[in-house]
């Protein structure tokens, strides 16, 4: 399980750097689709098999697939893509990766096997994460709901201004 | 001794499933011929014996392998030449988790006849299929081609809306038997409503088989719903610069496709490898007869009766293809978000205020 953990890793680090180093925006969303299933299987190899597959259903599987549909549409050539430049938002987010990475060094001591939801038999089954969702989780589920429903209904705003 | 069994297993089902593409290509020829009043393929032969048209996948696999691999000259060589393994690779993988019988026992060893008994089970399936759109995408819009491009959108916006549904309407089904393990489902539909009528998800949730069974046909992109390929409007869509074996693979996908469904469908509604009446030692009818059959017996009888349902479906899909026109672009995704989605969501509502009801 280790050796399979270490291959998706740096796969998904590899796909992530294709993510952000390639022009072609198609590249970039194939790549972003190629980390997240990485990050499945490393959700499967911690025992969350759950976790894995909405990883895949719902990312990899539909929000990717929407941003490729997108680059598709647009289909723009290479011309029209816009040159790069350094913004204050890229330099912030730099020092934001920066923290991230001081963050993880001191991560890097602790062991997997630690982490106490690890040892529960039952983390990452379809039945815990339903009764964590409707127990523990429900004031939280229901918060992102809004934050949803609030996003439908934006989305639905704005077609309709442009349609008027 | 457990891997070589585990091995066995999945060499088996890849090679059956491989088998059903294979002769599936031939039972829609033969059926299609049946439908429009024709005697359908006859001719390829060795020694003279043609086999009622059976050598004819035979055939078509050689000319496959034969023909020339062609790339487009401004085609993403790599993104084109992966893009029918992206789109073959979900569909077998999918097979996994699909119960094709209970448990065979040979002297003290007892295997289990599903190759992975997952405890996320058809969310398993969900995720894969979802991911079964990627290759239709890619090899669209690697070919650099505008009709391809059109047939890999269409594949996008086809499949992600109907992927929803699907999803939905079998909330229904997880309500009642209160498990999304596929063992489980088939096992507790060797159930008996009332001691007399089993327990199928069928029975218990008439609307959401028939809305699974029309959003899968809609995952499957045949017709009505083979907008991405639409002959007369977009060629041949996402796999038109494709030929030889590439072709063959999203060829054969579609195939094995029909299989996985079928195999779904009888998993979700048709009690899978249940026989009613047929325990593991033999029939117990509810008029009190017995019947007592050896062990090995009645998996093989589990076995048949998965196989009965699965190539019945096959049949089905098959029919279906030929019997309706396509849709219009537009009227798809109606149908979709709609029409499917409303009704599964009441469908969810009304089983969840019948079983506050009966509880």
């Amino acid at each position: 399980m280790q050796i399979a953990f270490y291959i998706a890793a740096s796969l998904s680090v590899l796909s992530a750097l294709v993510v952000i180093s390639r022009r072609n925006p198609m590249h970039s969303a194939l790549g972003l689709a190629l980390v997240l299933v990485n990050v499945a299987v490393i959700f499967v190899v911690l025992g969350g098999h759950f976790l894995a597959a909405m990883q895949i259903l719902i990312y990899a599987g539909a929000i990717v697939v929407l941003f490729v549909f997108i680059v598709m549409l647009l289909n723009l050539p290479d011309s029209a893509l816009p040159r790069e430049r350094i913004t204050s938002t890229k330099i912030l987010s730099f020092g934001l990766i920066l923290f991230l990475v001081w963050k993880l060094i001191q991560a890097a001591g602790r062991r997997v096997e630690d982490l106490p939801v690890l040892n529960d038999p039952s983390f990452g089954e379809v039945e815990r994460v339903g009764e964590l969702l409707f127990t523990d989780s429900v004031l939280l589920f229901e918060l992102v709901s809004f934050l949803l429903l609030g996003a439908i209904v934006g989305i639905i705003a704005l077609v309709k201004r442009r349609v008027a | 001794m457990d891997f070589l069994i585990e091995v066995i297993k999945v060499f088996v089902v890849a090679i059956m499933l491989l088998n059903m593409a294979a002769i599936l290509t031939w039972v829609e020829r033969k059926e299609s011929a049946l439908v429009q009043d024709r005697v359908g393929p006859n001719r390829a032969s060795i020694f003279g014996m043609s086999l009622i048209g059976l050598l004819h996948p035979v055939a078509d696999a050689i000319k496959m392998i034969m023909k020339e691999d062609f790339v487009p000259q401004h085609a993403n060589r790599f993104l084109f030449k992966i893009a029918p393994a992206l789109a073959v690779f979900p569909v077998f993988v999918v097979f996994a988790v699909i119960p094709f019988g209970d448990v065979l026992q040979i002297g003290e060893r007892v295997i289990k006849l599903q190759i992975a008994d997952l405890n996320v089970g058809i969310l398993y399936i969900f995720a894969l299929s979802s991911l079964a759109v990627y290759g239709v995408i890619i090899g669209g819009w690697a070919s650099n081609n505008k009709y391809s491009l059109l047939g890999g959108m269409r594949a996008a916006s086809q499949m992600i809306s109907y992927e929803v549904c699907m999803g939905v309407t079998l909330v229904g089904l997880f309500m009642i038997f209160g498990t999304v393990e596929l063992d489980d489902l088939v096992r507790y539909q060797g159930e008996l409503i009332g001691g007399w009528i089993p327990k199928w998800g069928i029975l218990v949730q008439p609307i959401s088989f028939f809305l699974f069974l029309a959003t899968a046909m809609a995952e499957n992109k045949r017709i009505p719903f083979d907008l991405p390929e639409g002959d007369s409007e977009i060629v041949a869509g996402y796999h038109l610069e494709y030929s030889g074996f590439r072709f063959g693979m999203f060829f054969l996908g579609e195939y094995a496709e029909i299989v996985v469904i079928s195999a779904l469908v009888t998993t979700l509604f048709f009690g899978g490898w249940q026989i009613p009446y047929l325990y593991g030692n033999g029939f117990h009818f509810p008029w009190g007869a017995e019947l007592a059959i050896v062990p090995w017996a009645v998996s093989l009888l589990q076995v048949g009766s998965f196989s009965i349902k699965v190539l019945f479906f096959c049949w089905l899909l098959v029919l279906t293809r030929w019997t309706f026109p396509r849709f219009r672009y537009d009227q798809v995704m109606r149908m979709g978000w709609k029409m499917i989605l409303p009704l599964a969501l009441a469908n969810i509502v009304v089983t969840g205020i019948v079983l506050l009801i009966f509880n």
